[in-house]
């Protein structure tokens, strides 16, 4: 494997991806930086993905992709969003500072 | 997926393993078939097929269903093994490290060219816990008996229960919602755990449409 991580960055990609990169036509392009985070992004299988109902991605190895299949069916985590209340809270101990309690602390 | 480094190094570039033109081989005068790695295949007729289904409706009745998928569990078992062995060492990895992509056009292929039709894969309800599989063309089906009232793929799921149980690692189950002999459009299967499945045997005994059972099965 890390023979496979030494090798240049063209080596590692399929020949549709190198020929599908490669400029035929030679269209002007505008200037970009090759970040690490756009390939980044289409490495994250679809499952570490934000929405879970999205298709898992065919490119997911056969143990990845039956892994994150939910054979239990197992609900979702809803995550609970903080109720908001109209009625005044509370006050709390700094609103109710007085400016006594500000003298005492000389 | 081929990389261009392979593509300079490699000896041998791997192609479609289960493609029919180089995958059955053999002496058609001597009666001989067999597969690129030199195992022997077995060709069906449809009339043994038919015998099949009138045997075991004479013999067995309503169980007809059940000893067919039984057969096919047992039959399933040896598939994923030579299936796992061939793809294994033809592609030079373990079957498990293959991209999803590799491993249908595989199996779309090995499916196809065993004669058992053509095979779609649908992962709409993964979340859901269930993965569906649709077969046209099934000679199960065709060979079925005008008569016979139930689905007809029952050997076929259960050749999908036992392969991907082996595959996932669990205890799936697959039952057939929809089948060609019935006047469907295809066979479908849904694969899934035994428990959470057997929850709609009722169901599939109503020939409740498919929809209605994947609504009831996700509800």
């Amino acid at each position: 494997m890390s023979q496979v991580a030494d090798r240049p960055f063209w080596e590692q990609i399929s020949v549709q991806q190198f020929l599908g990169s490669v400029n035929w036509d030679n269209v002007a392009q505008k200037p970009t930086v090759r970040s690490s985070s756009v390939l980044d992004f289409d490495d994250i299988p679809d499952f570490q993905r934000p929405d879970p109902n999205a298709p898992l991605s065919l490119s997911l190895t056969i143990s990845q992709f039956m892994t994150a299949v939910n054979w239990d069916g197992v609900a979702m985590m809803e995550v609970s969003t903080p109720s908001i209340t109209t009625s005044n809270p509370k006050p709390d101990r700094e609103s109710t500072f007085t400016l006594n309690d500000f003298s005492d602390m000389f | 997926m081929i990389s261009v480094a392979d593509l300079l190094v490699q000896p041998r570039i791997p192609g479609h393993y289960y493609s029919s033109q180089s995958y059955v081989q053999g002496d058609l005068e001597m009666g001989l078939l067999e597969n690129r790695r030199g195992d022997r295949l077995l060709a069906i007729p449809s009339p043994l097929i038919e015998a099949i289904y009138s045997g075991l409706l004479k013999e067995t009745g309503q169980a007809t269903g059940l000893v067919l998928f039984n057969c096919g569990r047992w039959w399933g078992k040896n598939f994923y093994t030579r299936f796992r062995d061939e793809v294994t060492d033809y592609y030079e990895k373990p079957l498990v490290d293959m991209s999803m992509a590799e491993f249908l056009h595989c199996l779309k292929d090995c499916w196809a060219t065993y004669g058992w039709g053509m095979m779609e894969f649908d992962q709409t309800h993964h979340q859901r816990g269930f993965i569906i599989l649709r077969t046209t063309h099934s000679a199960f089906a065709n060979s079925a008996p005008s008569d016979y009232e139930a689905t007809a793929c029952s050997l076929e799921a259960g050749v999908l229960s036992a392969f991907f149980s082996q595959l996932v690692g669990r205890d799936l189950h697959t039952v057939q919602t929809t089948c060609e002999s019935l006047g469907g459009s295809c066979n479908t299967f849904i694969v899934g755990t035994r428990k959470r499945l057997e929850a709609i045997e009722p169901m599939l005994e109503k020939r409740e449409s498919h929809d209605a059972i994947m609504t009831a099965l996700c509800a």
